[in-house]
């Protein structure tokens, strides 16, 4: 994870959960406190409806009244209704229209004593119309007050009426006079909009779960026999409410936008302050390089970072000093192991030679008419140690043994060592070769210097009451394994681990270089070395090679 | 020719000479009207411009007010496009024209008041307020239109007719010609409307609709006003439960053969003539000898 997403992480963890939990905590606290204060007024503003309702029927009544006064001293409609005058007859049609309009009423009718519409203010032609039964209805209506529903040529509505009777003439006349119900109705009820005021009567209102007041009203419906009771139910409004949620959940999400913008911003400008020195400074410690100056980028500055960048310049040239002193100990102990290898390789190729002399002179003191025979036979041995120390030679005066890669025999080298062998030691080295092993491709002296060191190895390692020693060649795939076994002694794991490290013999003369010569060498072969031994038990060396992968490969043989 | 223009659309101007002795209300039998030496004639289709239009006309052996009064009684009423208010016209008379402007209640006083007045109303209100003037005398004009209820489908129970009661407009229960109206093969469907149909500019034509939605059984019946051609489309239709159509009384077999043309599912049987109706004249009493 960047330094920038971990930052991002605990910006989350420590700012915008605090505050989204702060945020939700306030934004419940607010609602509910102002849900609370919402119903309570709602709670008063319901007592005003019932006021207001009271002064409504309050106010049709005493409309009523003045239109009884003023139709019972109307001559014309006296003549009209009462004398049947046919002159009149259009003005007693057009009074209820007239009445209502200076009443301020949204209907009004004038019935004679049979329940016949004799004038109507909103439906001027209804006139004639029995409406005994929707009188009889009203006027059983308690407080004699209903909500009817009233007929006009456009439709119907509803309206909240009252019935009042009087004498014309000695005739009885009713009428019934009343104020629209609808939505102006009912927003007039709601005040100030904090209310919703509607009519059970399946028009769209509120829903009766949101209902906070039902208010009863008698309602006269034509088609129904009887007086039935609906409601005029009052629900809270919602939209405030809501409005006000809306508008905290937005200044929420605001607060949120801009605390991620700014987090951002800063998260931004912190890891520009520290991603980027981080950077210099892997950059820094990518390019070390101890034997040119360093440039401290970051050390200028003064905080946490310029000191990390100090104490990694400081750290810097302490190990460039020990780079130096380092140097200067690994020149001195490649020399050193230069020598003993010279001196190892030097004496390997000595032993043969040695010997063959040592023969020779034993020849000249016993039988010396042999000695030229004798010589003659040696002579190879004599040759091939010389070449091979001349090749050596000629390679350590270079320092640096030039590898002179070929396809190699590998059976030609373990004979001539075999045959070196048998010269050198009185022990005899068993040879097993395989006879189709394909070459390997190495340089020859290398790979003598492989075998031969095993093989040197593995014959000193035997006991002085004998044993044996036995190479073999086969190949395994494609890879060529030459193995050497002995009786010897064995070693320990860690002995084993100590000889291939370098420079540790069980031999007083030794120099401690075989196996690590061998290992060296393997691996710059693209080989590899397996050791299977153990005290007492003998050592099985198997050096294995990648074989040519053309078998009909020029060999060379050395 | 003689032609009524409403909204720039021709239609009937009504009868193409209109005896004014003809007019008076004699007219009793289908017969061509006379023409005489006494017969105003209209010389040139009329076209309304918002409140105002022109009749040319000749008028003959009559005076050229009664003429000119007659004339635009029977042609340029209902006005187009004002059926709030009752029908009332103001005529300026020139040597070969009347200059014809629709007057709305207040104005129509106020013609009065201002004096010497030749006004043409249908206003009841207006025609006693004229009567108490000493200095206006007011006279009928010929009954010249009726008005008659159209019902598609003759099970439809409209309850009884509207009579004259059921307009502010002099009016009498309908004395129709008996006319041959061919009857019809088309068959309607029996769903219809619950709407009484008229033309929205007839004032008495929407009062007519009223009461007939006040005495129709039909709880949910309304009464609609239409344009001309909405109204032409709806006769064409014939699915509206009644239509309140005004034909001229003059040509009045006529008029329904024309009506039968609009609405081709009209038979006898849906033909339920209303009322008829008239104007009256008000005009400077003339000065005793």
């Amino acid at each position: 994870m960047t330094f920038r997403a971990r930052m991002s992480v605990a910006f989350v963890v420590a700012a915008l959960i605090p505050l989204a939990v702060l945020a939700l905590g306030v934004r419940r606290e607010v609602t509910r406190r102002l849900t609370a204060q919402h119903e309570r007024r709602v709670g008063a503003l319901v007592d005003i409806v019932r006021q207001d309702l009271a002064r409504e029927s309050a106010s049709i009544a005493a409309r009523l009244e003045i239109l009884e006064t003023d139709l019972s001293t109307d001559d014309r409609f006296r003549l009209g209704a009462v004398r049947s005058d046919p002159g009149h007859r259009r003005y007693v049609l057009d009074w209820a229209e007239r009445a209502m309009d200076v009443a301020g009423l949204s209907m009004l009718r004038v019935y004679d004593d049979a329940g016949r519409v004799v004038s109507s203010g909103h439906f001027r032609n209804e006139f004639g119309r029995d409406d005994s039964q929707l009188l009889a209805r009203l006027a059983a209506a308690p407080g004699g007050e209903a909500l009817i529903a009233v007929k006009t040529p456009s439709g119907s509505f509803r309206a909240l009426a009252r019935a009042e009777s009087t004498s014309v003439g000695g005739r009885a006349f009713i009428i019934v006079g009343g104020t629209r119900v609808d939505s102006g109705f009912f927003t007039r009820l709601a005040r100030d909009g904090e209310i919703d005021v509607s009519l059970a009567l399946g028009e769209a209102g509120v829903p009766a779960t949101r209902a906070i007041a039902r208010l009863p009203l008698v309602y006269v419906d034509d088609r129904a026999a009887g007086v039935a009771t609906t409601h005029l139910t009052i629900a809270p409004r919602a939209d405030e409410l809501q409005m006000l949620r809306r508008d905290l959940d937005r200044w929420v999400g605001a607060s949120f936008l801009l605390a991620a913008i700014a987090g951002a911003i800063l998260i931004a400008w912190l890891a520009a302050g520290l991603s980027q020195p981080m950077a210099t400074l892997a950059r820094a410690a990518l390019s070390i390089d101890f034997n040119t100056p360093d440039v401290d980028t970051v050390a200028a500055r003064d905080d946490e970072v310029g000191t990390l960048a100090r104490r990694f310049a400081a750290m810097t040239r302490r190990l460039r000093a020990g780079a130096v002193r380092l140097r200067d100990a690994e020149r001195r102990a490649t020399v050193g192991e230069m020598a003993r290898q010279v001196n190892h390789d030097m004496k390997n190729g000595l032993v043969p030679i040695r010997n063959v002399l040592r023969h020779l002179s034993q020849v000249q003191e016993r039988a010396p008419h042999d000695l030229a025979t004798v010589f003659g036979e040696r002579r190879a041995t004599l040759d091939s140690s010389v070449t091979y120390l001349d090749e050596l030679a000629t390679r350590w005066a270079r320092l640096t043994p030039r590898a002179d890669r070929r396809p190699v025999d590998v059976n030609a080298i373990v004979r001539d060592i075999a045959v070196a062998a048998r010269d050198a030691y009185a022990t005899p080295l068993r040879a097993q070769l395989s006879v189709d092993l394909p070459p390997v491709v190495g340089d020859p002296v290398a790979l003598r210097r492989i075998f031969d060191n095993l093989v040197t190895n593995a014959l000193q390692s035997l006991p002085a009451d004998g044993g044996a020693v036995t190479i073999s060649t086969e190949q395994r795939d494609r890879v060529v394994r030459v193995t050497v076994a002995d009786t010897g002694h064995g070693m320990t794991a860690e002995e084993v681990a100590r000889a291939l490290g370098g420079f540790y013999t069980t031999r007083p003369q030794g120099t401690g270089l075989g196996l690590s010569v061998v290992r060296r060498l393997v691996a710059d072969h693209g080989g590899e070395v397996h050791i299977d031994t153990a005290p007492r038990r003998g050592t099985t060396v198997v050096v294995e090679l990648p074989a040519h992968p053309h078998r009909q490969a020029r060999i060379s043989h050395s | 020719m003689r032609r009524r223009w409403r909204g720039g659309k021709p239609y009937g101007w009504g009868l193409a000479l209109c005896a004014i002795g003809a007019c008076s209300g004699a007219l009793r039998v289908p017969q061509e009207p006379p023409v005489s030496a006494t017969a105003c004639t209209l010389l040139q289709a009329p076209s309304i411009v918002a409140d105002t239009t022109t009749i040319t006309f000749d008028a003959l052996g009559a005076t050229r007010e009664q003429c000119a009064l007659t004339l635009a009684a029977e042609g340029l009423r209902p006005w187009p496009l004002a059926s709030s208010e009752p029908w009332t016209v103001h005529l300026t008379l020139t040597p070969t024209e009347a200059l014809v402007r629709r007057l709305d209640r207040e104005r129509a006083r106020n013609a009065i008041d201002a004096g010497s007045p030749l006004l043409a109303t249908e206003d009841p209100d207006l025609t006693a307020y004229a009567a108490t003037r000493a200095d206006l005398e007011v006279s009928p004009l010929p009954w010249d239109r009726t008005y008659l209820r159209l019902s598609p489908r003759s099970g439809a129970s409209l309850g009884g007719a509207a009579g004259p009661d059921a307009v502010r407009a002099d009016a009498r229960p309908a004395d129709a010609p008996p006319c041959e109206v061919p009857p019809t093969t088309l068959e309607l469907d029996a769903v219809s409307s619950a709407r009484v149909v008229y033309d929205g500019s007839d004032r008495t034509a929407r009062e007519l609709a009223e009461r007939t939605v006040a005495l129709v059984e039909r709880s949910d019946a309304t009464a609609v006003g239409l344009t001309a051609a909405e109204l032409d489309v709806a006769l064409h239709a014939g699915n509206e439960l009644a239509y309140v159509i005004s034909v001229p009384r003059a040509s009045y077999c006529d008029a329904l053969l024309a009506l039968a043309q609009r609405a081709p599912w009209m038979s006898p049987h849906s033909i339920i003539p209303l009322i008829d109706t008239r104007a009256h004249a008000i005009a400077p009493r003339a000065p005793r000898p």
